[in-house]
């Protein structure tokens, strides 16, 4: 457990510099974004008031009143989100490649610490499922940060008013943060299977090199398939014979099985297959 | 421990964020409105069968549904997950179903015209092997039917007559005559034609033995729309003797031709109806002479034999089968209604807010007498939030 801890340190320290990066721009950019959108709204009201000769009432009638999901649609607030997340995506090959491709192959003395060869591999996959909710965590913090300046930035008859919890709910955010835990465990669940399938293509490919390749991709296809097969049956068959909580435990066990199967794989390329 | 300091920040902001974050969605209220019917004056009991349903929208567009009963309101999001899975795509009679008879609706579809329900059986059609875009020759009727008595359950698939003229064929309402399966359906042609069609089908020994089309859902000139519907109890699965056909033709006016040379065609609001009605004993089918108090009428609800018409101040009630008018209910004048059902004998209404400050309101009514068995106030328990729209906007009941 020990050297398990002190891997996982050791892998979040190595990316820590961009990960405070990430999340400072996330800030910076967000917070300038509330901004810059409830301006430009008031510019607008300003202008079509002046110009029409419309009253405040007769403006929010015609135009709408602004809330904050007109900031959550807006790039200012996806923008970071999607950087950060195709950050994390190109992170979890780096993780691995940089220590193939670092100055001195330091995979060479990660794969000789006297610990078990596994624990280099979840140290890798907690790092990256941590650093994801490190962000969605960094998300919720400043969302009612954003929710405040919203508010001081906008006159009160301008504006609609939100709590967070909507705010997240009727969105597309609800796909980062659920409304539930359970589903909350699932989306995760799931992000960390997704996460142990990519790192077995990429053992795949380390130990087989150019033939590795299409096995590490034939992998992420067999998994895909596995995971999807309730929902192919139903389109090969035309039919489906499952109840909703049914599927749900279908899918939970079929995630389980595409998780074991991919940690068994790994163990088993990192012991006898890796080259270095 | 210092070593660590990064491996315990991250996590302790994890799990303190999104802790903090779970336990409080789930502890607090959502902020959402409590709503409750508020009883003006009658008897509460009445309230028991009646579920009304309504949205709350804040700002453009978002929001959510919202149901509302005797025992107050509950929202989508108040909803567990499970519950959510269960429930979702909401349709109350087909879970009612699924939850009576869990064997023998697993895989059935949730088309609740597909299903017919009567005290000993419960029959199910639908044509499956149909898709929109793909070759639909492989078109067969689904069909299962359920003793209830002896819990056995009959199961055959049978092809569609002629399917490789049809682009899709949807079941419309399913009967039981004398050991006969009877499915109405709308068959939509390849060639743009449309039919309401009428497949009948001998249980016991699982075969078709009967193939009509009732009639075509095509104008024969080009400057009328027609579109035929079929009126049915505010429950579809229950049984009927007559099937209702209301046929709506519209004139088409045409305007100016647009830029591209082409006339808009824009059927008018207003057209004349026709009612045809199918007679499932005899097989004959006949349109109906309406009495001119009549003609122009809308239909409010059907119940059986009787058409309810929605009068001035009052509803018509109209048999079918002896095609007379055979009573009124005089409507109390306060309220104009919005929606209005009939069911058990009485008259359900949900009228509209008649402005910003007046909540919806709730009556029923004796069917016969016209007296108010009860009337009620929509009201939320504390006032809407700036900006928010409450309305409701379906009324069923049980």
């Amino acid at each position: 457990m020990n050297r398990f801890a002190k891997l996982l340190n050791f892998e979040l320290s190595r990316f820590m510099k961009l990960y405070l990066v990430l999340v400072a721009m996330t800030i910076i950019v967000q917070i300038a974004g509330v901004i810059v959108k409830t301006n430009e709204y008031m510019g607008r009201a300003n202008q079509t008031i002046q110009e029409d000769g419309l009253s405040i009432a007769q403006f929010v009638e015609q135009y709408g009143a602004m809330s904050f999901l007109d900031f959550t649609r807006s790039l200012w607030f996806m923008g970071p989100i999607a950087i950060c997340a195709a950050a994390l995506i190109f992170y979890i090959f780096m993780i691995w490649y940089r220590d193939w491709f670092g100055k001195n192959t330091f995979i060479y003395r990660l794969l000789m610490l006297p610990t078990a060869r596994l624990n280099v591999y979840f140290a890798k996959a907690t790092s990256i499922v941590l650093m994801v909710l490190g962000l969605i965590s960094v998300q919720l913090i400043i969302l009612p940060l954003e929710n405040t300046i919203f508010k001081s930035m906008l006159p009160v008859n301008f504006r609609v008013d939100m709590t967070i919890d909507r705010i997240i709910d009727w969105n597309y955010l609800s796909m980062l943060i659920p409304q539930t835990f359970i589903e909350f465990v699932l989306y995760y669940g799931a992000g960390f299977m997704a996460v142990l399938i990519l790192f077995t293509a990429v053992l795949f490919e380390r130990s087989f090199k150019w033939k590795g390749i299409l096995l590490g991709i034939g992998y992420i296809a067999i998994s895909g398939i596995v995971m999807l097969s309730p929902v192919l049956s139903m389109v090969f068959l035309n039919h489906y014979y499952l109840y909703p909580l049914e599927s749900l435990g279908l899918q939970i066990v079929l995630g389980i099985i595409v998780t074991a199967m991919s940690i068994w794989l790994s163990n088993y390329l990192l012991n006898k297959k890796v080259t270095v | 421990m210092k070593r660590y300091w990064r491996l315990i920040a991250i996590v302790s902001v994890v799990v303190l964020t999104i802790g903090t974050f779970y336990i409080q969605s789930a502890m607090a209220a959502n902020n959402l409105p409590d709503i409750t019917i508020e009883t003006v004056n009658g008897d509460e009991d009445e309230l028991d069968s009646v579920v009304i349903n309504g949205t709350y929208t804040v700002g453009n567009g978002m929001g959510e549904f919202v149901e509302l009963n005797s025992d107050g309101s509950t929202y989508d999001s108040e909803q567990s997950f499970i519950e959510g899975l269960q429930t979702r795509p909401f349709n109350e009679r087909t879970n009612q179903l699924q939850e009576d008879y869990r064997g023998f609706m697993r895989g059935k579809g949730r088309n609740t015209a597909s299903y017919l329900e009567t005290e000993d059986t419960l029959a199910y059609t639908e044509v499956i092997n149909q898709s929109v875009s793909g070759p639909s020759s492989d078109m067969e009727f689904d069909i299962s039917v359920l003793d209830k008595e002896s819990g056995e359950t009959l199961s055959f698939t049978v092809p569609v007559p002629n399917r490789a003229m049809y682009a899709q064929v949807l079941v419309e309402d399913v009967q039981i005559m004398d050991g006969a399966l009877k499915v109405f359906t709308r068959n939509y042609s390849k060639d743009g034609g449309g039919e309401k069609h009428l497949y009948s089908f001998d249980i016991a020994n699982q075969e078709i033995n009967g193939n009509e089309s009732l009639m075509s859902t095509e104008s024969q000139d080009q400057n009328t729309s027609i579109h035929i519907s079929i009126v049915s109890n505010s429950d579809i699965t229950a049984a009927n003797q007559f099937i209702i056909f209301e046929k709506t033709k519209r004139p088409i006016t045409r305007g100016p031709e647009n830029n591209q040379g082409i006339d808009s065609e824009q059927p008018a609001d207003e057209g004349t109806q026709e009612f045809i009605v199918y007679n499932l004993e005899t097989g004959e089918q006949k349109t109906l002479d309406l009495p001119e108090t009549l003609s122009g009428k809308r239909v409010t609800d059907r119940e059986h034999s009787t058409l309810y018409f929605e009068g001035e101040g009052n509803i018509i009630h109209y048999n079918v089968e002896t095609e007379q008018v055979t009573d009124e209910t005089e409507l109390p004048v306060n309220g104009t209604a919005e929606f209005t059902r009939i069911a058990n004998g009485k008259v359900y209404m949900l009228t509209g807010p008649e402005n910003q400050n007046n909540f919806q309101r709730l009556m029923i009514l004796d069917l016969q007498s016209g007296d108010t068995l009860y009337e009620g106030e929509i009201k939320p328990e504390e006032p809407v939030e700036n900006g928010a729209l409450l309305d409701f906007n379906g009324l069923h009941i049980e």
